[in-house]
Order: C-alpha cells, then structure tokens, then sequence
C-alpha cells in the first residue's frame, strides 16, 4: 500500500505521466482515499503554474545586446 | 508577439533586426542559466554572445524540422560544449556548484512533514491563492520565488527552466544538459518540491 510519503516522492512521474500502469493504480487508489495527499498533488500543480512569469532582460537591454551581436556577426561575415 | 508564428519566423528567417531584438529578449536570460550549468560563470556571458551572434548568423538557414526554442538552445549548448572542452583545464564545475543548502531545506521538510509510518504529520493547509491567477498577481510571492530559483543548484535550476517554464520534452531537456533522463527527473523533483514548498510556506506565514 502506498504511503502519503510516497505520493510526495512520485508526484512529478504521477504529474508527468510517467508512472508504471501498476504505480499509476496505486497512486489513483491512494488520492480517492486520501484527501491529504489530493490536496497535496492539487496545489503541487498548481505551484507549476507560477513559473509562467518568465524572467527576460529589460527592452532596453535587449536592444543594446542585439545590436551588438547584429555588428560582430555582419563583422564575421 | 507569438514566437512560433510563420509571419514572426518569416521576419526572423529574413535576419529582421526588430524580431531578432524580441528573440533575445525573450530567451537571455534563460541561455545564460544552461550556459553556466555547461561553463560555470566565468564564461557564461561570452558563450552565450557567441551564440547568439551564431544563431543571428544561422536565421536563413533555420528549416523548422524543430521548433525555434529547441534549435536555439541547441546552438546554445554546442558553443557552450565547445568553449568548455577548450576551458576545462580552468574551469572548475565543482567550484561553482554552491552548497546543497536546499536540498538540505527539502530534506528538513519532508522529515518534518511525516511520521515514522509515512503518514502525514504536517499536510498543506487549504491555500488562500488558490489560481493560477491569484499566485501571479501576488507581488511578494513572485519575488519569494524569484529568489528560491536564484538559489537552486546550476543543473537543478536549468532542469526545471527548461521543462516546467520553456515546456521542453524531457528528452530535449537531456539532449541539451547532456544528462541522463534519471538523473534529470531527481533534479526535476527536487526542484519543483523546493518551488511547493516556498509557495506552501508563503501561504501559511505571508513570508518567505
């Protein structure tokens, strides 16, 4: 029988399908029993959804950075 | 502005300043987190104007057998293997790997989180920002995670960049680090537990 601790350990091949059929069952058997461990894997999906706000350089930068490698790469040709 | 977009790609394929300008806006900063997995650093900057200046170079010839993101990280790695094999002699991986501090955090977490049998000691309490929405939005969280992803391990950080935030196949994400798909999948794990456990935590307290 799968442990909650288990759960935790599988959750990004269970949020992945990545788990076995067999490991698939027992995970499915344990969240219909388990309201901890649903609530866990809920907002362990969730928390993924933050990584949307992608980091990038300012427009400013951008613009300087890209113009220079525009001037070495027509420099190299 | 939709990077995959044929008439972005036209532009881009044309080597149109202005859409090469969006291009390196939108992914340098995640080039330099893979170059300084591969290269540490020291050289990370330098690689990744290499690559770029490559890619600019590459545009006319991209043919879209692979999606515009996966070719440019795949030059981006191939620079980056390259300057390393010519720098191994000074660089030192090990030098700039800082301290297992968070996977210490992890451990500290999942070992106070269980009893001895494996049940739940400590399970999440229900989450006041409970959408995607809400999460976004809330400023303090934003910069909490911002600076969780600062504090992952070069290799775990570009792990998750690339799968969870680029949406790469793990496959690709292999391919480009160079690492086993085992591998991948624990520094995968370790890092998106790290990311709950930092939101679970702001959650509960409103602090980081």
């Amino acid at each position: 029988m799968l442990k909650c601790k288990d759960v935790v350990a599988s959750a990004t091949d269970y949020v992945d399908k990545e788990l076995s059929w067999s490991q698939s069952m027992s995970m499915a058997m344990h969240l219909l029993l388990c309201g901890h461990c649903r609530r866990f894997i809920k907002y362990f999906k969730l928390s993924l959804q933050t990584l949307k706000n992608k980091k990038t350089i300012s427009a400013e930068n951008a613009s300087q950075l890209s113009s220079e490698i525009i001037t070495k790469a027509q420099a190299d040709s | 502005m939709d990077m995959d977009s044929a008439s972005f790609l036209t532009k881009l394929k044309s080597q149109n300043h202005q859409a090469f300008n969006q291009l390196v806006q939108q992914y340098h900063s995640s080039l330099l987190t893979v170059a300084r997995t591969i290269v540490g650093d020291v050289w990370a900057e330098e690689v990744v104007q290499e690559a770029w200046v490559s890619i600019f170079k590459a545009l006319p010839k991209f043919q879209e057998r692979s999606s515009l993101k996966t070719w440019i990280y795949t030059i981006l790695k191939n620079e980056a293997y390259s300057r390393y094999k010519k720098e191994s002699k000074t660089v030192s991986l090990e030098a700039q790997v800082p301290d297992d501090q968070q996977d210490r955090t992890i451990e500290d977490w999942l070992s106070s989180s269980f009893n001895k049998g494996g049940g739940w000691l400590n399970s999440p309490s229900g989450w006041d920002l409970s959408s995607p929405e809400a999460l976004l939005q809330e400023e303090q969280l934003q910069k909490c995670i911002e600076h969780t992803l600062e504090l992952l391990k070069p290799d775990q950080k570009s792990v998750f960049l690339l799968r969870d935030q680029e949406q790469l196949a793990m496959e690709e994400v292999c391919n480009i680090l160079d690492i086993s798909h085992s591998n991948a999948r624990v520094l995968l794990h370790r890092a998106r537990l790290k990311l709950f456990q930092v939101i679970n935590h702001y959650q509960d307290t409103g602090e980081c």
